[in-house]
């Protein structure tokens, strides 16, 4: 195999590119200014050393504990528990959250292995112990893992006295009723929300 | 709905053309291994993405093609066309209507319904309780999405609890049973529902078409019969618990429902003959349309391939006759066969089909 030939079927591996796509990127790699592709080497090479986990609520950081985490701004009775760290910036980018986060690592799925022992309750347990935390907002994603996950917190912190609750899920803001499919119509109908004055 | 015309490209033995289709009855004549069935098989993967015969996509494309192409124009109730496109290359299957791409086949399912007479429904009768299950759910799947989402959802939450006991997750059994009991609680009322519904088209159409008196009906034995609201089918799984730790899996839930066909008291699976059990499972298709055109109010389209061979002329015409409320039907005949009768020339299109290809007549 030339070297052509590994650089797209190393391309070729990351998630959403296809054997056509990777060669194009391969292409266009060999025909680009040999500095940038330095510098995307580099910042592959490095990526892993630079960034790790947060030690305390598991999202990916530089310097330990994590910005968030430090952020003296941020409301500290509030958490939102999410499945992967790529969640924690979803969520902040949305403006509308101002408390803290943890981030679980995966959500429930004993058919690939994960049980409750692979992901980070334990670490959730001790940090609800030792804050100062009044509600907590689940945001684990409306998949089957997801809801098994919710339902898995609800029972784990029983008694702890905490507000819980969980995203809402139905129509798209600014969408039309009419290009809505049928399933997430049906859905919304089901779990409607009071409007009464 | 109608299909205006339906084009293939490298699709099993059918030469690459566009055939019209752009009339109540499209008639295909031809001998065994002529291309017939394909046709309609051609038709089915655009409404629904995969065959109703049991194979794979890879299986369907020309012999020694790795790819292949359906287009269909289709003309909605409103009069306007719909594009259909159906591509599999590098063994990916890409869908579009009207060139937007469909990703989740949830999408497609609803758009064109489509409703196929195949020769293996007779399984319906003969075979095993899941194929009568199948029968029942996708009667129901047809005009409701949330049955079917909450099948698809039970589905998911058993391989997991199965996998949970395998791995010894015990402490997440309770949370698998919750859920669960909801699940399958709507589906097994959905289900007592739709027997009931079916039985009072079912008995008194067979009694007519086979001139009988049989009290011809399913018997449905859920489960979780004795079960009357999810916490009691929490109650059940965890006193079966023992038994599917024994077991390695879940013993009981919707997945084990029986819908058995009895003939007053005796199992017709066993007792009927060949005859009996076509006629039954042309029946059992003729409810499923009315029930669809009942509950989602739209009149599907018909597949119709070579089940009316084991049945003498007066049945065939008895069963012709009831056959109604659709809004397109294509049919597949041997050349010998008498078929004329319903389809006159002003209402059907017919072509002769040979070594793949399509000629009017």
């Amino acid at each position: 195999m030339n070297a052509l030939e590994t650089l797209i079927k190393l391309l070729a591996r990351l998630p959403g590119l296809g054997p056509k796509s990777a060669s194009r990127l391969a292409y266009h790699l060999i025909n680009s200014d040999s500095h940038y592709n330095e510098l995307l080497a580099e910042a592959i090479g490095t990526i892993q050393e630079v960034i790790f986990p947060c030690s305390v609520c598991g999202s990916f950081t530089e310097s330990d504990p994590c910005p968030i985490c430090l952020d003296e701004g941020r409301d500290r009775s509030l958490m939102c528990v999410v499945e992967q760290p790529q969640d924690v910036l979803t969520i902040a980018a949305s403006g509308s959250y101002n408390g803290l986060f943890h981030v679980l690592g995966g959500a429930l799925s004993p058919l690939e292995g994960i049980g409750p022992d692979k992901l980070n309750f334990e670490g959730l347990l001790k940090r609800i112990d030792e804050g100062s935390f009044k509600e907590m907002i689940i945001a684990t994603n409306p998949t089957e893992e997801g809801d098994t996950t919710a339902l898995y917190l609800r029972h784990l912190l029983k008694g702890k006295n905490i507000a819980m609750s969980r995203l809402a899920s139905g129509l798209p803001i600014g969408g039309d009723l009419e290009y809505a499919d049928r399933l997430t119509l049906a859905r919304s109908i089901r779990g409607r929300v009071d409007f009464s004055d | 709905m109608k299909f205006r015309s339906l084009g293939f490209h490298n699709f099993r033995n059918l030469e690459d053309s566009l055939i019209p289709t752009e009339a109540k009855h499209v008639v295909l004549v031809g001998s065994n291994g002529q291309g017939k069935t394909n046709f309609l098989e051609a038709l089915y993967l655009l409404c629904y993405g995969s065959s109703f015969r049991a194979v794979t996509l890879n299986d369907v494309c020309r012999h020694g093609e790795k790819n292949f192409s359906l287009t269909a124009v289709v003309e909605d109730e409103d009069g306007s066309n719909q594009n259909l496109f159906l591509r599999y290359s590098d063994a990916k299957r890409e869908i579009r209507i009207d060139g937007k791409e469909i990703k989740d086949r949830r999408d497609l399912i609803y758009n064109i319904p489509c409703i196929v007479f195949s020769h293996d429904d007779i399984e319906f009768i003969r075979g095993t309780p899941e194929s009568r299950r199948r029968f029942f759910d996708q009667t129901l799947s047809l005009y409701d999405p949330l049955y079917f989402d909450d099948l698809r959802r039970y589905r998911a939450l058993l391989k997991q609890r199965n996998a949970a006991i395998k791995e010894d997750y015990i402490a997440l059994l309770d949370l698998y049973n919750a859920q669960l009991a909801e699940v399958g609680y709507a589906i097994q009322t959905r289900r007592r529902e739709a027997v009931e519904e079916f039985n009072a088209i079912f008995t008194p159409l067979y009694n007519k078409i086979s001139r009988g008196e049989s009290g011809m009906k399913i018997v449905y034995k859920a489960s979780w019969d004795e079960c009357h609201s999810p916490s009691e089918i929490v109650t059940k799984l965890e006193n079966s618990l023992a038994r599917d730790m024994r077991q390695q899996t879940t013993t009981c839930g919707v997945h084990r429902d029986q819908f058995t066909l009895m003939d007053g008291r005796v199992n017709f699976s066993v007792s009927g003959s060949t005859g009996q059990m076509r006629l039954a499972s042309l029946i059992f298709r003729i409810v499923q349309i009315e029930t669809y055109r009942q509950k989602g109010k739209k009149s599907p389209i018909l597949l119709v391939d070579d089940v009316l061979l084991e049945m003498d002329t007066e049945r065939r015409g008895e069963f012709l006759k009831e056959l109604s409320g659709y809004s397109q039907a294509f049919f597949t005949f041997l050349p010998e066969e008498q078929y004329f009768a319903k389809f006159d020339n002003s209402s059907a299109l017919i072509y002769s089909v040979e070594e793949g290809r399509f000629v009017g007549q």
